[in-house]
């Protein structure tokens, strides 16, 4: 077993990560860079090391200071988190050369399931359904616009190195075309460093479905369920849940058997997911495989009882799986919701900024995965992401109402969030019903704006505010300098 | 004492008058023709213990540019004081000019410039593509007119409030615009 690890990440996912560390006993090295000097999993970690970067927003991925870093510091492990560093084989590689164990997938299995063409390829002929479209990429508009001419529209466009939606675009006709694939490939060649891009069909009002991998360096591979994520603005997943409403168990016995397949064609090793897009009528397609621990991790461990992290670490220290595909049962619905910075009457515009007021719900059921605190700033370099709140439940509804009751605790002032529309996403009938599909936001709220009732008591608290500030104003204008003491804050009070 | 507050809500417009306590900690609440017995006790850090006809929450109030934020129960409700005097907003440009602007929605980073001085721009052409956290923004044209001036750089930190691309309105087809509706 390891003795260091190194936490190549930031945010709530290097907190996770060197939370099930310190549980292990093994020490945590973290990184961090001027925007983040003051963030939760620096202080959190063994020792933090400082990443000096010329631009901000790319320190996470410079792969030279980290593994100097991590030699000089005596690590012997380093976990990539997701993003970042955490699907580039080339990392993984020189981490390896550098004498250190890469916690995650072999370099090839990356290479080859991060290039999206030839994971289709690999899939195919392993006899896992994929979406119909093309199987090598290009980077000449023109060649798409021919090939979707013959295809038909809609088509999807793709970034080959792609994920996360970055990259990605939907053509509706041909007129579309070319504009679409030139904001695809400079989208692309900014967040991957490759513009390359490809075409597929677009598959109408599908879920998301996927499925959790877990495989070992002895060739044991198991799937750990599915995670239902059709709840997506701008491609990118906003609402998690386990199990999917829309699975009987016959589907969700040949869904997980086609991931185990995935998995085992494509040579993997270490937890990894198996994406799938979900039809009306009951087909499923591969999407894309991702070779890392999934955002949405935390609904898989609350229904499963087993910790993720704790999983990949044992796997990439060489321990062999102590699970069966029969031990992996479910207990119970799981929920996440995410917290961004973001507003969501404005088309989910970002909003970094200052963290003024954050206190976060508890109580019977509920997790908060959480990289910032009060007083806290979400920077403008990264994803606006504040946490992700996910909650247990007996069964689907009880997870729902559970969600709910956090959701209303939760109080975020400072940046917008997302706190106020996922509520209404909750209380929607079509999401109570479970009919859930990737087009939801568009189709159920194609604007949205904050309740227009308010309660009396958002009044009470604006005017107690105003009057206050008043108050402070007259004291320091009378020459009287008022110290803020819990006496003067406390009001009138009886005993 | 009686204070009155005349509230902007969402678009809505609110009356309310509180008859203050001599503890400066509650009173009478006047709301859409209905009264209210309210306590608020202060929690340090802009947290707020309310009680409101015997109702008790939590809530959170904090000012910011745009107005009070408040917090109760999973909502955040914004409220201007429609009663004071609005801070006049410097760049904002001349009149009619109000949110017609080329300024980006939020701090962000120039990625493209696809117009240059004296070019001639029709309603809703793409002007300039910015990024926050790796999401692009395409800025595009408010109204037709001539590029009178671009005022930043490919690679530049911007803020909302910073006018990226000065337009001077063409006329004619303004009111052509106006006169097809």
């Amino acid at each position: 077993m390891f003795k260091k690890i190194l936490v190549a990440n930031r945010g709530e996912i290097a907190l996770r990560i060197i939370r099930t560390c310190q549980e292990m006993d093994l020490e945590t090295v973290a990184v961090y860079d001027d925007a983040d000097r003051l963030s939760p999993h620096v202080r959190s970690a063994d020792q933090a090391v400082y990443l000096e970067s010329a631009e901000p927003g790319l320190s996470y991925l410079d792969q030279d200071i980290i593994i100097s870093a991590a030699l000089k510091n005596g690590v012997d492990a380093i976990h990539p988190g997701y993003g970042f560093l955490a699907e580039n084989a080339d990392f993984a590689r020189a981490c390896t050369s550098a004498g250190i164990t890469f916690i995650g997938p072999p370099a090839q299995a990356i290479e080859d399931l991060g290039n999206k063409t030839k994971a289709r390829t690999i899939m195919e002929n392993a006899g896992v359904p994929v979406i119909p479209g093309m199987l090598s990429g290009s980077l000449e508009p023109a060649d798409i616009a021919s090939e979707a001419a013959k295809m038909g529209f809609p088509v999807l466009i793709k970034a080959v190195a792609g994920g996360g939606g970055k990259g990605m675009r939907l053509a509706a006709d041909e007129s579309q075309i070319k504009e679409m694939c030139s904001s695809a490939m400079g989208e692309a060649q900014k967040a991957f460093g490759d513009g390359t891009i490809y075409l597929e069909k677009l598959i109408d009002r599908p879920r998301h479905v996927e499925f959790q991998i877990l495989a070992d360096h002895h060739g044991n591979i198991i799937h750990a369920g599915e995670r239902e994520c059709s709840i997506q603005r701008r491609y990118q997943k906003i609402v998690e849940e386990t199990p999917s409403p829309a699975l009987g168990s016959r589907l969700r016995q040949r869904m997980g058997q086609a991931a185990v397949t995935a998995a085992k064609a494509s040579g993997y090793a270490n937890a990894g997911t198996v994406e799938f897009l979900l039809d009306q009528d009951g087909n499923f397609y591969f999407l894309e495989m991702n070779t890392r621990l999934q955002v949405e991790h935390p609904i898989t461990e609350m229904t499963m009882g087993i910790d993720l992290i704790r999983q990949q670490i044992m796997i990439a220290a060489g321990e062999p799986l102590g699970l069966q595909q029969e031990d992996v049962k479910p207990r119970g619905h799981a929920m996440e919701c995410r917290i961004y910075a973001e507003d969501p009457s404005h088309d989910f515009l970002p909003c970094p900024g200052p963290l003024l007021i954050h206190q976060e719900p508890k109580g019977p059921g509920v997790r908060n995965d959480c990289g910032v605190c009060q007083g806290g700033t979400i920077p403008l370099a990264y994803d606006p992401l504040i946490s992700k709140l996910i909650t247990w439940g007996e069964n689907r509804e009880a997870a729902r109402k559970r969600m709910l009751r956090a959701l209303k605790e939760y109080a975020v002032l400072g940046p917008e969030t997302t706190i106020s529309f996922l509520l209404d996403v909750l209380e929607h009938a079509a999401f109570i019903a479970g009919n859930t599909s990737t087009d939801f936001i568009p189709r159920h709220f194609p604007s949205w704006s904050p309740p227009k009732d308010i309660p009396p008591a958002a009044i009470v608290a604006y005017v107690a505010e105003e009057i206050q500030a008043q108050l402070a104003e007259t004291t320091s204008a009378g020459g009287h300098k008022t110290e803020i003491s819990p006496w003067h804050l406390l009001g009138s009070w009886k005993m | 004492m009686m204070k009155k507050y005349q509230l902007g809500i969402h678009g809505e417009n609110i009356d309310v008058r509180l008859d203050l306590g001599p503890d400066n900690a509650g009173g009478t609440l006047f709301l859409n023709g209905r009264e209210y017995q309210v306590q608020f006790t202060g929690l340090g850090n802009h947290s707020w213990f309310i009680e409101c006809d015997g109702k008790c929450a939590q809530a959170y109030a904090l000012k910011k540019e745009d107005g009070t934020h408040v917090f109760v129960d999973g909502r955040v409700y914004v409220i201007k004081d429609l009663g004071k005097p609005k801070a006049a907003r410097p760049g904002a440009g001349g009149p009619g000019k109000g949110p017609d602007i080329v300024t980006p929605p939020t701090p962000a980073m120039v990625e493209r410039i696809l117009v240059e001085a004296g070019q001639t721009v029709d309603q809703g052409q793409p002007l300039i593509v910015v990024s926050a956290m790796k999401m692009e923004m395409t800025l595009a044209a408010p109204y037709a007119g001539v590029v009178a001036s671009v005022n930043t750089r490919e690679g530049a930190q911007v803020a909302p409030g910073d006018i990226l691309v000065e337009i001077t309105a063409d006329e004619s087809q303004a009111s052509q615009q106006g006169g097809k509706k």
